[in-house]
């Protein structure tokens, strides 16, 4: 379970001050797939990050499964992004010099499996998000739907807690969204717990959840009908 | 067991770099990656050719005086005296030292050369002549230990039965050295052909110039050389005892260690026994010690250029992939890993540079400034570049590009991750 407690994150540049995310308090439980939807500039994807210990809070808490992550130093973060999550970003965020297996095994070698065992798991996390044939194709070899799903596999491989996904949509033509959307309901199925920023609301109602912001603050959570 | 914990990580974060650095440098452009290996190449050249140049100079002109003078080992007159007194001990005992490839014998006395005494029409016309000194020598003896034929620059070599005939030094003569000062003069007018005339203890005796000897060295090119048996004739009672015997050692053996031979049979107390190098004159030591300071502080120079140009390279490619860092970490790689390929990949280029530059060194660049040497008035200037001093270069240039890879990787790895993602 993800708890957010009075988060509130301000950019500061020079004498301007932007709060970017005003005392947000929620909660996502586990296997709950959360939308977080808004207008562009309404604080939607800096919450994500800073869920995601990409960005710090200016102030406020961030507990998973009851851990305050909020202060963690620098490598405590990153570890713990290897250990527990997983990300899906808008522009896909491949290694241009690394083929899909190899994209998808590096966390895994990371985490201290040998090439084999990693390139194994890899190939595995692309079968199941179908791109069996497209191992050894480097990113610029592959459609822009294939790169999200080789960047999903990736954030799959090494079965996080918790699935962010950045927008993942924005880049993709509504036929490849409608195949990326349906993988992460089917994870999601499987006890995934996700959360999906997009400022696309038809997209957002796959989600158990939609949190909606505007200007940094929270409009409305509501609860989804499928 | 936190230390076993933090082993396998830094164990996982070294192979995670060493994957990372293989498949980017495998991956990444041909273009790019010939270009940096240049530049590297070029670096290395940098900090090894036009030291070695430098150095190579007076090496050059100490090499020359050993090969063309001196050989490995000269024994000469002690100052106080004439001549090497007891010679017959002295020749006893080298021609028991099997160390001894070959050596020759020089008989010296001073000389005035004249030429155009025919043409001088007034008495006090002055005369073209110039001071110099007479060589007695076996002409095949000579050209075993220095070779002196290859440096008949006009004319030929002193036969060994020529009596009539003998070859002066270049320095002598005003076309090779222009020298016209009140105490030094040079000879305007002779050619191979003429005929001299050589004042010796007073009495003129007349030669057939047959050639002209250009050997670069001093010793050499200011004499007169007549054949040993014609040097008996003219010089006077004197017993025939030497000023100068060279000798050349055979492969392997030491200067050194033939020295103190004739040390500890007590003959350096009849003549001056040195290694070529303790012979050398003061000035050309003063040169080496000088171009060896200022080769160092090119070099120091070279060193530091080389390290920059490192960084900057291997800088720019880190900064180039600025958003890849920033996705490495986002997805759980350590700063370590990141920084160790990035160290790798700067070692890789340093290292390829460097061996392919060493290659041009000693396949290229060394024999061909040994073929062509540069033409100094008192050297044969060369490209000194030994192999340990090279493969210190390289050590400096290894130390550096890992410090190069390392900076700039720390550098980026140190920033947000977010920044180095979305490029803030």
């Amino acid at each position: 379970m993800i708890e957010v407690k009075n988060l509130t994150k301000k950019f500061i540049n020079g004498e301007t001050e932007l709060i970017a995310n005003k005392n947000l308090s929620f909660e996502v439980a586990t296997g709950e797939f959360l939308s977080i939807i808004g207008r562009s500039g309404s604080g939607k994807s800096t919450l994500l990050y800073q869920m995601g210990l990409l960005d710090h809070p200016t102030s406020g808490e961030i507990l998973i499964d009851g851990k305050n992550v909020t202060n963690l130093y620098a490598e405590e973060r990153t570890n713990y992004r290897l250990h527990n999550l997983g990300y899906v970003f808008q522009d896909y965020a491949l290694i241009p010099t690394l083929n899909a297996l190899e994209n998808v095994a590096v966390p895994l070698i990371m985490k201290g499996f040998s090439i084999s065992e990693s390139y194994k798991t890899a190939g595995e996390a692309l079968d199941e998000v179908g791109l069996s044939k497209k191992y050894n194709n480097l990113p610029n070899m592959l459609s822009g739907g294939e790169q999200q799903r080789v960047s999903i596999a990736r954030a799959l491989a090494g079965k996080p807690k918790i699935l962010f996904a950045d927008e993942p949509t924005a880049n993709l033509d509504t036929e490849t969204s409608k195949v990326v959307l349906n993988t992460f309901i089917e994870l999601n199925n499987r006890g995934q717990t996700i959360i999906m920023v997009t400022h696309e609301k038809e997209f957002a109602v796959i989600g158990d959840r939609t949190l909606e912001l505007k200007d940094g603050e929270i409009v409305k959570i509501s609860k989804n009908t499928h | 067991m936190y230390i076993s914990k933090y082993n396998k990580v830094m164990f996982t974060s070294i192979k995670l770099g060493f994957y990372l650095a293989w498949k980017d440098l495998s991956r990444s452009s041909k273009l790019t990656t010939f270009l940096i290996v240049f530049i590297m190449m070029l670096t290395f050249l940098n900090l090894t050719v036009g030291r070695g140049i430098l150095v190579g100079l007076p090496k050059g002109s100490t090499n020359v005086y050993d090969e063309r003078y001196s050989g490995d080992l000269v024994i000469s007159k002690l100052r106080q005296e004439k001549y090497v007194v007891e010679f017959p001990r002295i020749e006893t005992f080298y021609k028991n030292l099997p160390e001894i490839k070959s050596l020759t014998i020089r008989y010296l006395h001073p000389t005035t050369v004249t030429t155009g005494y025919k043409e001088r029409v007034g008495a006090d016309e002055s005369l073209d002549s110039t001071g110099s000194v007479v060589v007695g020598i076996d002409p095949l003896n000579e050209n075993s230990v220095t070779n002196l034929s290859k440096f008949v620059v006009e004319g030929s070599y002193l036969d060994e039965d020529d009596t009539q005939g003998v070859m002066v030094g270049a320095s002598l003569l005003f076309r090779y050295s222009p020298l016209d000062s009140p105490t030094e003069s040079t000879i305007r007018n002779l050619q191979v052909g003429d005929k001299i005339k050589l004042t010796i203890s007073g009495i003129d005796h007349f030669y057939f110039v047959r050639g002209v000897v250009k050997s670069k060295v001093g010793e050499v090119d200011r004499r007169v050389f007549m054949n040993i048996k014609e040097f008996k004739r003219v010089s006077g009672e004197r017993d025939f005892r030497p000023e100068e015997i060279s000798f050349k050692l055979i492969d392997g053996a030491s200067a050194e260690e033939v020295k103190n031979k004739f040390y500890n049979e007590g003959l350096h107390k009849f003549a001056k026994i040195q290694t070529a190098l303790e012979s050398q004159p003061q000035f050309l030591k003063d040169i080496g010690t000088t171009f060896d300071i200022l080769g160092n502080f090119l070099g120091a120079i070279g060193l530091v250029v080389a390290s920059v140009t490192v960084f900057i390279v291997i800088f720019v490619n880190a900064i180039t992939r600025r958003k890849f860092i920033g996705i490495l970490k986002a997805i759980g790689v350590n700063s370590l890993a990141i920084e160790v390929s990035y160290m790798l990949q700067a070692v890789f280029y340093a290292t390829s540079g460097s061996l392919i530059g060493m290659l041009f060194l000693y396949t290229f660049f060394e024999p061909y400034f040994l073929q062509n040497p540069i033409n100094f008035p008192f050297a044969d200037g060369i490209l000194y570049a030994p192999l340990n001093d090279s493969l210190f270069r390289f050590a400096v240039l290894f130390g550096a590009s890992l410090l190069s890879g390392y900076i700039p990787a720390r550098l980026v790895v140190k920033q947000k991750t977010l920044d180095a993602i979305l490029g803030r």
